[in-house]
């Protein structure tokens, strides 16, 4: 008995279909502009070398809350985070009322070979909250923080305490070790002072080949053969076409601040193991004692669960949530259900506080 | 005895010079060297034909098992040809030796990771076959290429699951990272030898360069905040 049905002429004219389709969709691709990076109005409102804070201009009447500052991870670019009108997070903060900050990283080059994590937690991340909080004399901000840029958050937060009012992290890895994490198993045997030295700067095309082997079927020829299934609608393949961009648009990292983030994190496991000191300071997360909203994806491939969630474990803090979000670690920052969900979930929790 | 003879006797014992009816050390190696090639090339064919005797589906391991046996052979035999560089120039043999040395060992790494990449597609195969027509197959009918290739893809995935959570793969993924890194450490400084050769600067002079501003800016924001 077997579930194989499939007639082979029809299995021919299967065939012929989809090479049609394919054929129509990479003709409807190439009419298509390139994709902008980011889609709600901003301004620069500070720098630092290649460091850019934005100012997201308001879209709704001021819920009064201190402002939000959004710090993204180093490995992809912040715009995932306002990809287009109906996939943004930012988008939805404002439609609350609240005052949205984004930190963007920019490209590390050749000369940004020799920053530290130390220059990222504390002088950049720090620089840009303490704009904030001078410029609209608040005396703390609510952080948010993102993926790896949830881990430089927590980092920031434990060692300096007094300028962060509310804490969000977003799909943030905080014990490197746990059984699921295939990254960590990868790279603790490798010697990373060594790839640094023969590298430089780590290309952003050597991370996304990683990435993508996480997953490498699903990843590589189930996705693009759905190209078939949109081959006949414009929005969805300018969708698709906005969303390539943005995973593929990866950053260089600059080279010491990788090591470092290798070794400590994740061959070393020092957010749970302890013994994590950032530019002569020690990271405690026994220190960070304000609110907390831990924000996962359950299908999160990337960052799972059990990756995340040891953090209340962790934290001085006895005001923490956890949020679980039903999809994957894109799928936090780009599907229908995210947009309604998560900015609902940000800005009560923060009225709250 | 006349000065020819003497000059005779007296290179017969040079390793590298030959005679009429003697050989020398090198001539020596090298006849022992094919000498042993052509024995290792019989053993080869023996090989073969001893699998082409057997029917089709016969398992593998004794030819996997002798092809390393020869392989190793072989192997042994080329060490014994090695010469440590010397001389004027020993410094750029011997980068480019660690450059062929580090180039077979990602091949070797690559070619590993390949096995294991072969092995989880076989997984995946017979994962598939199982789904469609094992004893615990379920669901509805697959009539379609595309519901096929969907159904691989999830099998394809779960056997690439499983292998790649095994300490072998980590290991073998590890080697191969290990393995370019090293090579591509070798390319650079063969680059920057040439690179200074023509009076170009280089990666490693821009580095120091770069490495001395940020300390210096370091330095400069420190006093500033005093």
């Amino acid at each position: 008995m077997t579930r194989l049905a499939i007639d082979a002429m029809q299995a021919a004219g299967e065939i012929a279909d989809f090479s049609r389709r394919m054929a129509a969709g990479a003709l409807a691709l190439a009419t298509l502009e390139a994709p902008a990076e980011g889609c709600s109005a901003r301004d620069i409102v500070h720098r630092e070398d290649g460091i850019v804070l934005y100012r997201y201009r308001p879209q709704a009447a001021s819920a009064g809350l201190p402002p939000v500052v959004i710090c993204y991870a180093l490995v992809n670019r912040p715009y995932m985070m306002d990809l287009q009108p109906d996939r943004s997070l930012i988008r939805g903060l404002l439609a609350r009322g609240l005052d949205v900050y984004l930190i963007d990283w920019g490209y590390p080059g050749a000369a940004d070979r020799f920053l530290e994590l130390d220059d990222y937690v504390n002088r950049y991340l720090g620089g840009c909250i303490d704009h904030v909080r001078h410029t609209l004399g608040v005396p703390a901000v609510n952080l948010l923080g993102v993926c790896q840029g949830g881990t430089l958050a927590l980092c920031h937060a434990a060692l300096h305490p007094e300028g962060v009012r509310n804490l969000i992290t977003m799909v943030t890895p905080v014990d490197f070790h746990t059984p699921e994490n295939l990254l960590s198993k990868w790279i603790r045997g490798v010697d990373v002072d060594r790839m640094v030295e023969a590298f430089g700067n780590i290309p952003g095309e050597l991370l996304n080949a990683t990435f993508l082997s996480l997953m490498p079927l699903r990843l590589t020829s189930q996705k693009y053969a759905g190209i078939a299934d949109i081959a006949d609608d414009p929005a969805a393949l300018a969708n698709f076409l906005r969303m390539e961009n943005c995973i593929f648009d990866s950053p260089d990292q600059a080279g010491a601040a990788f090591a470092q983030f290798i070794r400590w994190f994740f061959q070393e496991n020092r957010l749970v193991l302890g013994g994590l000191m950032i530019g002569g300071g020690r990271v405690d997360l026994r220190q960070l004692d304000c609110p907390v909203l831990n924000i996962h994806a359950a299908q999160d491939h990337l960052v799972p669960p059990s990756a995340t969630l040891p953090l209340r474990g962790l934290i001085g803090s006895h005001d923490y949530t956890s949020f679980e979000f039903d999809g994957g670690h894109i799928g936090i920052y780009v599907s229908a259900r995210a947009q309604e969900i998560l900015p609902r979930t940000i800005a009560e929790w923060l009225e709250k506080r | 005895m006349n000065i020819s003879d003497t000059f005779g006797d007296g290179i017969r014992d040079i390793p590298f010079a030959s005679h009429a009816d003697t050989e020398s050390e090198a001539v020596r190696r090298i006849r022992d060297f094919g000498e042993d090639y052509l024995g290792i090339t019989r053993e080869l064919w023996k090989l073969v034909e001893s699998q082409l005797s057997q029917e089709a589906g016969t398992p593998s391991q004794t030819l996997e098992k002798g092809l390393d046996q020869l392989r190793n052979a072989l192997k042994e035999k080329f060490v014994r040809l090695y010469v440590p560089a010397f001389g004027p120039l020993h410094a750029q043999q011997a980068a480019t030796e660690r450059l062929m040395s580090t180039t077979l060992r990602w091949q070797r790494a690559a070619a590993r990771v390949s096995e294991l990449l072969s092995a989880v597609a076989a997984d995946a195969v017979a994962r598939l076959v199982a789904v469609l027509s094992g004893p615990d197959a379920s669901g509805p009918p697959v009539t379609s290429l595309r519901q096929l290739h969907d159904l691989w893809v999830e099998c394809g995935e779960q056997a690439y699951a499983t292998a790649a959570h095994s300490e072998d793969f980590a290991a073998a993924q590890t080697e191969l990272l290990t393995a370019m890194v090293e090579m591509r450490f070798e390319q650079r400084r063969q680059i920057e030898e040439w690179a200074r050769a023509f009076n170009l600067p280089t990666r490693a002079e821009v580095d120091a360069i770069h490495r001395r501003l940020h300390e210096l800016a370091r330095l400069l924001r420190e006093a500033q905040k005093r």
